[in-house]
């Protein structure tokens, strides 16, 4: 029997994550599909299907934290792995925080995507 | 037509026939109608009473006078009627050949007709003169017939009377007419004939025949065509037929032979007679004798022909003269003229005439009167008179008349000519004016004009030259004029004046002329021949012009150029001049001190040597350019200096000098050696930038979570797609597209990501200012996106407002973006810690006017106070807690140097706008170089 492959949503407005973390995603073994803001995953059919998201913190429009508040404003459990490219410690604490299980700093390896992921889908 | 016992005109003839006709068929038939019934009556009653009664009471029923007789002829009986018409009783009727009843004359004739039918029986007709009562006598007329019995015995004798008076009047008249039209018809003097409608003769009068010799019968066959001269037979009858055959009056002429055989010319001329209806009934024609006008008029046509010859030959004479010419009479009257006459008056020659229709009003008494001279004395006639031409101008005529005399020397005729001398008199008036205006022009000249003779000597001097020297014009003419000369002057003066006339042309000289007060006072002396047609001096004309002034304010300018030389040698100032074609033409000692030159060596174009090579190009093109346009010349050049042997800047400049009308006369220029001061200014330069370089580093600070962020962006899509690609090549089997696709990724974002580096190092790394074509936006959008992270982190809401085809700039990319990103820093920070409102930063790019570009950067933050706007710009003027305060002062600084402009202004609400002016790459080049 085939175990149904899990989705996960990348969230980025940069292009070269949103191509790139997807087939890496798909490499090991998940459903994964790109998303340019949140604004366009809150729209998709992939809200209800998302079992994680890869979520970048500072977009246009809402960012990675307006789109996790609204998760949970909606009661929607679905675990984040946060990214950015800024390394500012004050944002990454303020993820603890809130309960994200951790925040990958770009750039990052497959290897930390992976434990990341697998982290937090385990929590779930 | 009648014949000559009786009336002529026929009309007349045939009326008398029918009132003739018709009383005869009245009595006619009255008498039958009278005859009828009395036989009626006789048959009806043969007792001779009763018939007397019935025959009485028959005839008193008769509208007309009748009267019954006996067979014997007595009256036995008168109607009523005749009673009543005759107003007398019946005896005094019956009694009718005694008394004055019938008159007197007629009376015998009467009476033996009346016997006559008494004693034949035949009716009894005749007329005779009755009288009714004592009235006047009227024609009556007596028609009597027998009334006999059934035997044929008479029985009566009826007489009916007729008043024909009135009928008889006009037969009288008529036949009286009759007599006199025949009388005139035979008495005109001319010959009268008459014709059918057929063309047929019917009469000729006796003049006719009388001229021709033959009786009326032989003329009425026809035979009159033989009295028409043979050569004429045929056009008269031609004529008259196509004169019947027109209806309408002709005429020809044709000679008809006399009595005596001569043949005379007559003129032949026929009219139709018309009825009431129009219809031709009859020709009547009158032929009258015009031989003898018809050799008048041959003599006559002779004479005119001969005439006509002569005068066409006279005319054609006259015609060939080409001015007008008239004849007139010797008592001065107009007989002819020629065709010339009539072009130049455009009138007829009854028009021309009359003098006061051509003369002119002012000249007419004038004209008379000199002709009346010339009429009366017999000589030639010359005057001069205004004439109006055919156009209406008067114009002026001389006029020439000569007498035309015959053998005997009387005067037959009179010639005169006419020249039109009009625009000869206008000359003449134009020359005597100009000449007039010549004198007047002399006289008003404001010099000393004189004239001489071609000897030299002088003949005339204006008013002016003699109330200076205060002589005569006596005292002056000849040699007189030397008296005012300087002693001095006289011998060169006189030796110019003699070289002029010995080569007959004109020339000048000076001299010193003593006033009337005794002043002596330079005068150039201007002299010029007028030559005639052979070259020979026929007057001198000269002006002396007063030129003391001028001679002192030389004299004055000549010191002042001194001066003005010495001026320029000794001040402590590199000078030089130039024509206005730009040839170098003067330097002044200091210059070619310094350049080590030889005037000549600089003169011209040979300054060019003067410079170092790399700058001549420029030079020779920016002073190339200021010669054609008139601009200032202003370049910085190096400029060799023979001392040291070494090339300087000098500040080169030159202003045009121009005249009235702006045209250039000369340049005038200075050489300043700014050598030191340029250096210093390359070492501020360098100063600056070392400045601008180190606040960019500074800048950096600031930024290195922004270029993080850039950098980080590419780097995670390498790192993530460098692993896919290698799980992607360790499957099985291994996923080749894939990789592929990944490794192309991964190259991209490498470019990306060396890309970012690139501008890093171009803004941060310390590098000599290259000067390019900025676009303005593209700079302000790069600057941005290094800024993003930063402002986001800063939670400042950015609003870009690019405007859309800006020029760009000239200037240094990095010198311009580094000023973009210190105002958007300084925005950036003015905004920190306000939390009231939304921070929002706005950067926009516009033009400002025609030839600059703006940046403006405006902040809601805490601006400042208008006192310090400036003190902004000052360096280590500072607001910050942290900051230097050189950012505004170095932006300033690379802006000016940019030639544009930096400022600050206050918003209307919260916060402070920067605005950077940078001049666009299309404004206009100046003629400033800086080599």
């Amino acid at each position: 029997m085939t175990q149904r492959r899990r989705f996960i949503a990348v969230i980025d407005d940069d292009e070269s994550v949103r191509e790139s973390v997807p087939d890496l995603l798909r490499e090991f073994g998940y459903e994964a599909g790109g998303f340019s803001s949140a604004e366009e995953f809150l729209a998709s059919d992939k809200l209800r299907q998302a079992e994680c998201l890869v979520l970048d913190i500072a977009m246009p429009g809402m960012s990675g934290l307006d789109l996790q508040r609204e998760l949970s404003r909606r009661q929607l459990q679905i675990p984040i792995v946060f990214i950015t490219a800024h390394g500012d410690g004050a944002v990454r604490l303020r993820l603890h925080e809130r309960g994200a299980v951790d925040c990958l700093l770009k750039p990052f390896s497959d290897t930390a995507l992976m434990e990341a992921l697998q982290g937090v889908l385990r929590s779930k | 037509m009648l014949t000559a016992d009786g009336p002529t005109d026929p009309r007349i003839a045939e009326e008398i026939e029918r009132r003739v006709a018709e009383r005869t068929a009245e009595l006619s038939a009255i008498s039958e109608d009278l005859r009828r019934q009395l036989s009626v009556r006789h048959r009806d009653n043969e007792n001779p009473h009763l018939r007397e009664i019935l025959l009485k009471s028959f005839i008193d029923g008769i509208g007309a006078p009748v009267t019954l007789c006996a067979p014997t002829g007595e009256m036995v009986a008168v109607n009523r009627f005749g009673q009543e018409y005759h107003r007398k009783s019946v005896e005094e009727i019956m009694d009718w050949t005694s008394g004055e009843m019938i008159f007197a004359a007629d009376l015998p004739r009467v009476k033996a007709a009346w016997q006559r039918s008494i004693e034949t029986g035949e009716p009894y007709d005749v007329e005779v003169r009755a009288r009714r009562a004592h009235g006047p006598y009227r024609w009556m007329r007596l028609h009597g017939f027998p009334v006999r019995d059934s035997d044929g015995s008479i029985l009566r004798w009826c007489v009916l009377h007729l008043d024909i008076h009135d009928s008889k009047s006009a037969e009288e008249a008529l036949a009286a007419s009759e007599r006199n039209l025949k009388l005139t018809i035979n008495t005109m003097p001319a010959m009268a004939w008459t014709a059918d409608t057929s063309g047929n003769v019917e009469f000729f009068n006796d003049n006719f025949l009388d001229y021709v010799g033959l009786p009326l019968d032989r003329m009425l066959d026809d035979s009159w065509k033989q009295a028409v001269h043979p050569d004429d037979v045929d056009d008269l009858l031609e004529t008259w037929k196509v004169v019947m055959a027109a209806g309408r009056t002709g005429e020809t002429e044709a000679r008809l032979r006399r009595f005596d055989g001569t043949y005379r010319w007559f003129l032949m001329r026929v009219s139709p007679l018309r009825d009431e209806s129009g219809k031709v009934v009859r020709w009547y024609g009158i032929n009258t004798d015009v031989d003898a006008w018809r050799q008048t008029e041959r003599q006559r046509q002779q004479a005119e022909d001969s005439l006509r010859a002569s005068e066409l030959m006279l005319r054609s004479m006259l015609d060939s003269i080409a001015a007008p010419i008239g004849f007139f009479n010797s008592d001065g009257e107009l007989e002819a003229v020629n065709h010339l006459v009539g072009d130049y008056f455009g009138k007829s020659f009854e028009e021309v005439s009359q003098w006061e229709n051509i003369v002119h009003p002012d000249d007419l008494v004038a004209s008379q009167a000199a002709w009346q001279r010339a009429i009366e004395a017999g000589a030639a006639y010359e005057h001069e008179a205004r004439i109006r031409r055919a156009d209406g101008e008067y114009r002026w005529n001389d006029h020439r008349g000569y007498p035309m005399r015959d053998a005997e020397g009387r005067i037959v005729r009179w010639c005169v000519l006419q020249i039109d001398i009009h625009d000869r008199k206008q000359a003449e008036a134009r020359l005597a004016a100009s000449e007039r205006n010549l004198d007047q022009i002399i006289s008003g000249i404001p010099g000393l004009a004189w004239t001489a003779l071609p000897d030299g000597h002088a003949d005339f001097l204006n008013q002016h030259y003699l109330d200076y020297v205060g002589l005569s014009l006596e005292q002056a003419r000849g040699v007189g004029w030397m008296l005012a000369l300087h002693p001095d002057d006289r011998e060169h003066l006189i030796a110019d004046w003699r070289a002029m006339m010995s080569e007959r042309r004109g020339g000048e000289s000076e001299a010193r002329i003593r006033r009337c007060d005794g002043e002596y006072r330079c005068f150039l002396f201007r002299a010029s021949p007028v030559l005639d047609d052979a070259g020979n001096v026929v007057r001198w004309f000269g002006v002396n012009t007063d030129i003391e002034d001028l001679k002192r304010a030389e004299a004055a300018m000549r010191a002042s150029e001194l001066n003005l030389r010495q001026l320029t040698e000794t001040i402590p100032q590199m000078l030089w001049s130039a024509t206005a074609d730009g040839s170098i033409d003067y330097c002044n000692k200091r210059l070619l001190e310094f350049t080590g030159f030889t005037p000549e060596e600089a003169m011209g174009t040979g300054w060019a040597k003067m410079l170092h090579p790399d700058d001549v190009e420029p030079t020779v093109r920016a002073w190339l350019h200021c010669i054609a346009t008139g601009d200032p010349y202003r370049v910085e050049v190096r400029t060799l200096r023979a001392s040291d042997q070494t090339y300087r800047w000098l500040l080169t400049s030159a202003l045009p000098l121009r005249d009235a009308d702006g045209r250039i006369l000369k340049w005038h220029g200075a050489c300043a050696d700014m050598h030191d001061w340029k250096q210093a200014q390359d070492e501020l330069r360098d100063a600056q930038a070392e400045l601008a370089h180190m606040t960019r580093v500074m800048t950096m600070g600031h930024l290195t979570a922004s270029i993080a962020h850039e950098l980080n962006q590419p780097l995670a899509g390498i790192i993530t797609n460098a692993s896919t690609c290698l799980r992607m090549l360790a499957a099985d089997p291994p996923n080749v597209t894939g990789a592929r696709e990944t490794a192309r990724r991964t190259i991209r974002d490498g470019n990306r990501a060396a890309d970012v580096i690139a501008r890093l190092r171009s803004l941060f790394s310390k590098k000599d200012p290259v000067i390019e074509a900025v676009d303005v936006n593209t700079a302000t959008q790069e600057v941005i996106a290094l800024t993003l992270t930063e402002l986001k982190k800063a939670n400042v809401s950015l609003r870009v407002q690019l405007a859309e085809a800006l020029p760009s700039v000239e200037g240094d990319r990095v010198q311009l973006q580094q000023v973009i990103m210190n105002l958007i820093l300084n925005a950036m920070q003015a905004m920190d810690g306000i939390a009231d409102r939304s921070k929002e930063l706005v950067v926009a790019t516009e033009r400002d006017g025609c030839d600059a570009v703006r940046v403006v950067v405006q902040d809601a933050g805490v601006g400042f106070e208008a006192a310090i706007a400036e003190k902004l710009f000052h360096p280590f003027y500072t607001t910050k807690r942290h900051g230097m305060g050189i950012g505004l002062s170095v932006s300033r600084s690379i802006v000016e140097n940019h030639q544009g402009r930096l400022w600050a202004e206050r918003n209307d609400g919260p916060g402070a706008t920067f605005i950077v002016s940078i001049p666009s790459g299309d404004a206009g080049d100046g003629a400033e170089v800086n080599a």
